[in-house]
Formats: structure tokens, sequence, C-alpha cells
């Protein structure tokens, strides 16, 4: 039964059925060759799994964040990071992690921060003599930030299917994403001055340091509102999501007037038509997990991991390896739905908390974005920008490097997620 | 007007039911707060409105071709045999639709029939489930639809057939079309 469940979805994979519909004929399978449970148990499944309320974050922070970036604020944005840090050296650099880092905080996906940074800083640090490999794999590996950061679509789905506190998880995130954004600024900083790229000559006026940080106010107050919102207890995840929609509304259609009434349903129904993608795969492995749990397949891999080691470091190493391996071929949602109910027992038996789990998975999957030969990001920046997709692999690897580091740190060193928690919750 | 429903049907609810959704969670913040009165039924309709927006959307995304997709394979196999597959691939997914069609309406009878309400509005969950029928009803015309205009143009390359089916007939620019993604 195990073979029907793993061989079938793994096959279908293969032949390119779509993630979610390959986990729904590997549960249909399963049931054919007898598992206990009849097929009701897939379609009532799918809906079950999507009457959560928890859930519906998920939509709504991804619509927040296309309102946002369409509607002017992700504009502002790279205006305030130009002020802040286009003057030292690798400048057009800096300010595009640095947009990366602040839209992180507004949206809830990374590709999307990619995309929308990428399309107008690429070509800018291209004219300012930056080789397309390096501002290509630098925007790549920043825009992977975009899901550490709260708000995260990708830690909501792993509460949702974990059982965990969205707000826990969000304010784990906070300082493993500023970190992983600091260390690249550091490494731009370090290769420009090396490699002699200088920052803006542009000087500015007091009365244009006023007006950009004036211009900025709508757009800083995004991640103000939401993490204020939630952790002052006035809100839930969900509802400082549809705050945030609505924010987007207002701030793109009266405040910046950079959205029209006639293109709203459009960045509507985008955003409608990823949630639903993503969506169809959560639907199905709630069957897939329940398949799972019958067959006592955590309880097998727990058993399998501990025999080889019981040491909490090696165990966790291993985890984390195995979590590059699976983020580089695997969408990441599908990847959290599928294995965090796996694996989260295997590292709980070892005392981490399934919070600080959280981050761990998501920061390996993030790094899954940016890995050739099929990082998610690298195909967007090849789109946007028209840089080789084969440029690209080469020059990512130092980058890579990089967040692996900072991967491991956080796994290791368990104040940087759960500071803030433990600060917040005692 | 026959080419507007087929182009815009589903997308046509996607975004009057997202729509709703932003607005009336909001506004359920806002009857908290501001109006000290919460709203006791916002919950529950949204999860509703977000069922029947996700099963438009899964039936969508075949036409606009955005299922998430693992194509590692396509980047190493010759060009007759990237066809070939993605044909099996939407035939499996055919399957697999037909099959929760079928079972999808006998849920929804069945519950009908044993008359379960909804918590707080009352009213049948059938109506609830009734979108496992009617999205994977209309998901099957859709993989329908496509897979009849990919089989018609299976002379043109792979990279413009697993464009959705508007673009299919747009040629190629160099550069641009990588092989095997983007998913």
């Amino acid at each position: 039964m195990i073979l029907s469940l793993f061989g079938v979805f793994f096959l279908c994979c293969l032949v390119g059925v779509p993630v979610g519909i390959s986990l729904g004929l590997a549960c249909v399978a399963t049931v054919f060759i007898g598992a206990p449970v009849s097929l009701k148990y897939i379609s009532q499944g799918m809906v079950v799994a999507l009457d959560s309320f928890p859930l519906m974050a998920a939509p709504l922070f991804i619509l927040a964040g296309e309102l946002m970036s369409q509607g002017g604020v992700s504009k502002r944005l790279l205006n305030l990071a130009h002020l802040l840090l286009g003057r030292y050296a690798g400048g057009l650099g800096l300010v595009a992690i640095a947009s990366c880092i602040f839209f992180a905080g507004i949206s809830g996906t990374g590709s999307a921060d990619a995309a929308a940074i990428g399309v107008i800083m690429i070509p800018e640090m291209l004219r300012g003599g930056y080789s397309k490999g390096f501002s290509g794999s630098m925007i790549a590996a920043a825009g992977a930030i975009g899901p550490i950061i709260p708000p995260s679509v990708t830690m909501v789905v792993y509460c949702v299917t974990t059982n965990q506190s969205i707000t826990d998880t969000f304010l784990a995130g906070v300082v493993p994403g500023i970190l992983m954004g600091v260390s690249l600024l550091a490494y731009t900083f370090i290769i420009s001055k090396r490699k002699g790229y200088r920052g803006e000559a542009k000087t500015y006026t007091r009365k244009e340091v006023f007006d950009i940080i004036w211009d900025a106010k709508w757009a800083i107050l995004v991640p103000v509102i939401i993490m204020g919102g939630i952790y002052g207890g006035i809100f839930t995840p969900t509802e400082a999501a549809a705050v945030a929609v609505i924010y987007g509304y207002i701030a793109g259609l009266f405040l910046y007037k950079e959205l029209t009434f006639k293109q709203l349903p459009r960045v509507i129904l985008s955003s409608a038509l990823i949630t639903s993608v993503v969506l169809v795969i959560i639907g199905t492995s709630i069957g897939f997990g329940r398949l799972m749990t019958l067959e006592h397949i955590p309880q097998q891999v727990t058993a399998f991991i501990t025999d080889i080691s019981t040491n909490k470091y090696v165990i966790l190493a291993m985890i984390n390896l195995l979590l590059l391996l699976v983020g580089t071929f695997m969408e990441t949602l599908a990847a959290v739905t599928i294995l965090a109910p796996i694996l989260l027992p295997v590292v709980t038996s070892l005392g981490v908390s399934p919070v600080h789990f959280g981050v761990i998975m998501v920061v390996n999957l993030c790094i899954g974005f940016v890995t050739p030969p099929l990082g998610a990001n690298l195909f967007v920046i090849t789109q946007i920008a028209d840089i080789p997709y084969g440029t690209l692999c080469r020059s990512v690897a130092p980058w890579l490097a990089i967040m692996v580091a900072v991967l491991f740190l956080i796994t290791y060193i368990e104040a940087i997620p759960m500071g803030l928690v433990w600060l917040f919750r005692g | 007007m026959l080419r507007l429903v087929e182009r815009y049907f589903e997308a046509f609810f996607m975004v009057i039911l997202m729509f709703s959704i932003s607005i009336v969670t909001g506004l359920q913040v806002f009857s908290r707060y501001v109006m000290d009165d919460a709203i006791s039924w916002s919950e529950e309709i949204c999860r509703y409105m977000f069922i029947w927006m996700v099963f438009f959307g899964i039936s969508y995304a075949i036409r606009q071709r955005r299922h998430i997709r693992i194509l590692g394979l396509y980047a190493v196999v010759p060009e007759p045999v990237k066809k070939m597959l993605m044909i099996i691939s939407d035939l499996l997914f055919l399957l697999f639709v037909v099959l929760l069609a079928i079972n999808g309406s006998e849920l929804c009878a069945k519950i009908l029939k044993l008359g379960q309400l909804t918590p707080s509005l009352e009213f049948s969950m059938a109506y609830i489930y009734a979108s496992l029928p009617v999205g994977f009803c209309l998901a099957g015309l859709r993989l329908i639809q496509g897979l009849y205009i990919r089989l018609r143009h299976i002379h043109l390359p792979y990279a413009q057939l697993s464009r959705p089916i508007d673009a299919i007939h747009t040629p190629l620019r160099p550069g641009t079309d990588t092989p095997g993604g983007p998913a």
C-alpha cells in the first residue's frame, strides 16, 4: 500500500500530472487496491480541507501582495530604498535587496516579489554596469526571502496542516528573514567594493528626502497594521489579511491612484487563480495524509531516522539536506503539505519545537526557489529580464552558499527564530 | 457572446467570490470594533465562498494551463515524447476528474438526503458539497477542450502546445522559452 501511494504519486508527477492531482490519483489507486476507506474519503476531504478560516489567510495575503505591487506601493518602497542605500558601494544592488525585504513584509509569496522588483531594478543595474549573472541571481535570491518574513503564505499552510499557531510562526520568521536579508546585503556590498560597482551619485535635497519618506508612508504602514493588529490581539491572521486587502484597494485606487477600477478584476482574478492551483494540492493532500496515517508511515519514518542516529544535530542536518533536495524539485506548498506531517513527529521527538521547525522548513524550501536546475525564481528572472537561464544557474552559487549558511545558523541556534516568540509569549 | 462565456465563465465567479470574501471578512473586523457588534455569519459564508472559488479555479487553471506541474523529465526527453507525456498527463487528470465528479455527486445526494445543515446560517450542506460535482464537471469539459485543441495542433512544437490555449498559435520567441520550465 505504501508502494501504491508513493509509487503512483511519483509516477504521475514524473509524467507531468499536476502535483495536486497526482496526490489524488495516488489516493484513488490505494483505495482501489483495498485500503480500508472509500473514495468519498478523498472527495469529502477536499471540501473539509478548504473549509478552514485560518487557511483563508493564504488567498487574502496573495491578493494583498498583488494589489500593493500593482497599486504603486512597491514603487514607493523602491524610492525609499534608493534614498537609504543608494549612495553606498553596490548601491543599486543594495536597493534591490532592501526593496525585496520591505516587500516581503507586505506580500505573502516569494516569486511575486522577485518579479515586481526585478522588472524595475535589473534593467537599471545592467545600465549601471553590473553583470547580467550577478544582478539576476541577486534578485532571485532576495526574492526567496519573501516567504520567510511574515506575512507568509507558506507559513499559513504549514500551520494549517500541522495545527500550529500562525501568530507564533509569523513571529519566529522575522529575525531569520532579516538575517538572511542582511547577509545578502553584506555580500553585495563586499563584492561591489571589489568589483568597483559604485553607488549612485544622486544627492537629495532636504525637501526631496521628506517627500520620499512622506510618499512612502502608506506603504510603510502596511506591515505595522498587519503585525501590530495580529500581536495586539486586535484581529486574527485571516482578518489581518483581509484588512491588508482593503487597505490595498484604498491605497491603489484612492491614495496612490495607480490602480483603476477597470484593472481591479484582473488583479483579483490572478490572485484567485494562484490560490486555486495551490489549494488543489492542499485539498488532495488531506486524503493522502490520512492514508499515510492509516499506514503508520510517519511512525515508520521516525523509527527509520532515529535508527540511523539519535543525535539532534545530525538528524536536523539530514532533514535539512532532504528538504533542500526536495525544495529543488518540488513546489514549496506541496512539499509542506506532504512532508510536514511526516517530519514533524521526528523532530518533536528530539525536542525541537514545532514552530522552530516550521521556520526551518520554510527557509529550506525557499532556498529551493533559487537552486538550479529547477529554481522557480530563476525562471521568473529569465522571463522578465531576458537573462539566459544557464548564466543565472552558474552565477547563483555564492548566493546559495550564503543562504545555506544562514539556514544552518537558524537550525542550530534556536534563539534566532524563537527569541521573539519567547519574548512576546513568555 | 458564446466566446465570452467560454473565456470568462469561471473567471466571472472567481472574481466575484474573491472580492466578496475580502469585503465580508473586512466587514467582520469593522463591525466588531467600530460597531461593537460581531457578525455571526460572516466567517461561515466566507469559508463556503472560498470552497466554491477554489473549485471554479481548478477548472479555470486548466484553461490557462496554470496548474503546478513538475516538468523535470520534459527537459531531457526528445520532442515527440514530450508531446506524448503531455497528452498522457492530461488523460490521467481527466480520469481523476471523472471519478471525483461521479463520487462527488453521490456524496452530495447523500448529504441532501440526510438534510445536514450548516451551523449558523442553517442552509443545506449540499449547497457546499455541490461544488465538487460542478467544479469537476467544468474541469472535465476544460480538459476535453484542451485535449481536443492540442491533438488537432499536435504538429506544433511542444513549447507552443504547452501554453494556454489562446497562445498556442503565437510563434516562439527565441531565448525566452526555456526547456521544461517555467512550471
